[in-house]
């Protein structure tokens, strides 16, 4: 991915691709995977985040998304969700694992 | 080389994929709408729209991306499988059958194919050094201290990453020492590092005795391109350590996440790789693993 998000560091992107690996894409059909892949985790690590904020605090935390203040961000997690860092990490995985039984239910049907 | 069948697993996991996104993305504008909808005085030169707008832009998927995406008819391109199916082919005849160094031939094509398939410079030798081999068994290694201080119970950042615990950590420091003076000095490049470190028998290279200060630096984490010629697979690693010993019968070891991304074990199920010095002139490479044909930043 091109774009650095303040939770990329928490992804390894081998994991990201990986519910891809068994089937059959081009190179340019795996990259617009990734890319719709990484458009569910943004909006699964905001929801999860945001649901755990206070309304103010959620429109502080957008700011600093939109204007990318990344040590920002983060000060704003660590001083209100605990373990917020297992708690993103667990929902990447669980969004990834989705992905990966969709794509183990095609090669199946195949 | 170019696919023929009409339905296609792309159409269908995209489908699925799109639906999946719809479905995210509808729920999180439902369920914030009060939130989204109070930000409006954000400056315009921020993005176009309304915050929501500028959310999906700051997304890696916006809509407009989405809705372009490829419904009309594009030239037929070859799947991964299939061309990582070349290169392994291409790499099988130029290979030796079992796993000797290589002739200056051998290495000169096996850098050109290694180049050609993953957009990078793989070079046998590089600023006039080399090691003692490009192509040999590659065993399993341990963590590696990272800092002072460095453990087991600190050295993951996630618990995805918890399943390379059981490697455990190795003893003493690497053969370059720590790789972060201490905690505070840590940041990403330094993580990926020791994530993808391959040792490299440093004391067999060419020249080694007479000129080992200047070696010594030379190899310090030089990026090489490390490929499992038998599945494609391949990762961007530091050379993070030196060993193994001669009498193990392996010629380079991996740390527990090249090895296994490579698909590469130890014991009797161990088996080759290639490993190529990148030559970053053109621009660096990210570490990690590296996908055939991609463009990488520069």
């Amino acid at each position: 991915m091109k774009n650095k998000h303040f939770y990329s560091h928490l992804i390894d992107e081998s994991i990201v691709s990986a519910p891809l690996e068994k089937l059959e894409l081009t190179l340019s059909e795996r990259e617009e995977m990734i890319i719709i892949i990484h458009g569910n985790i943004h909006h699964l690590v905001l929801d999860l985040i945001m649901s755990e904020l206070s309304k103010e605090d959620s429109e502080r935390l957008l700011k600093h998304v939109v204007y990318e203040e990344h040590d920002s961000i983060w000060e704003l997690l660590h001083q209100k969700i605990d373990s917020v860092e297992e708690k993103i990490t667990k929902v990447i995985k669980d969004h990834l694992n989705e992905i990966s039984q969709e794509a183990i239910k095609l090669i199946n049907r195949k | 080389m170019s696919r023929t069948k009409p339905a296609s697993q792309y159409q269908d996991f995209k489908k699925t994929l799109l639906k999946t996104h719809q479905e995210i993305q509808e729920a999180f504008r439902e369920k914030h709408e009060e939130t989204l909808e109070t930000l409006q005085e954000v400056p315009k030169h921020v993005a176009a729209g309304s915050l929501a707008g500028m959310l999906l832009l700051t997304s890696p998927a916006p809509s407009m991306m989405l809705t372009q995406a490829a419904a009309t008819a594009q030239a037929p391109e070859p799947t991964l499988t299939e061309i990582k199916s070349a290169m392994t082919n291409e790499l099988k005849e130029t290979l030796p059958a079992t796993v000797d160094e290589l002739n200056v031939e051998q290495k000169q094509k096996v850098g050109e194919i290694l180049s050609r398939y993953f957009h990078v410079t793989a070079l046998p030798n590089l600023e006039g050094h080399e090691l003692n081999r490009v192509y040999g068994v590659i065993g399993a290694e341990q963590h590696l201290m990272r800092y002072p201080g460095d453990t087991m119970a600190t050295h993951f950042q996630s618990s995805s990453e918890e399943k390379f615990h059981s490697s455990g950590m190795a003893p003493g420091r690497g053969a370059w020492g720590y790789f972060a003076p201490s905690l505070s000095e840590m940041n990403d490049e330094v993580v990926m590092r020791e994530k993808y470190y391959i040792a490299v028998q440093t004391f067999l290279s060419p020249g080694w005795g007479e000129q080992t200060k200047e070696l010594y630096q030379f190899f310090k984490y030089r990026k090489m391109l490390v490929v499992n010629p038998e599945n494609g697979k391949a990762v961007v690693a530091v050379i993070g350590d030196a060993g193994p010993a001669q009498w193990t019968g392996k010629h380079l070891g991996g740390s527990p996440e090249t090895m296994a991304y490579l698909e590469r074990q130890d014991g009797r199920a161990r088996g080759p790789v290639l490993y190529y010095f990148i030559d970053e002139a053109q621009g660096t490479v990210p570490l990690g693993p590296i996908i055939l044909l991609e463009n990488h930043e520069k």
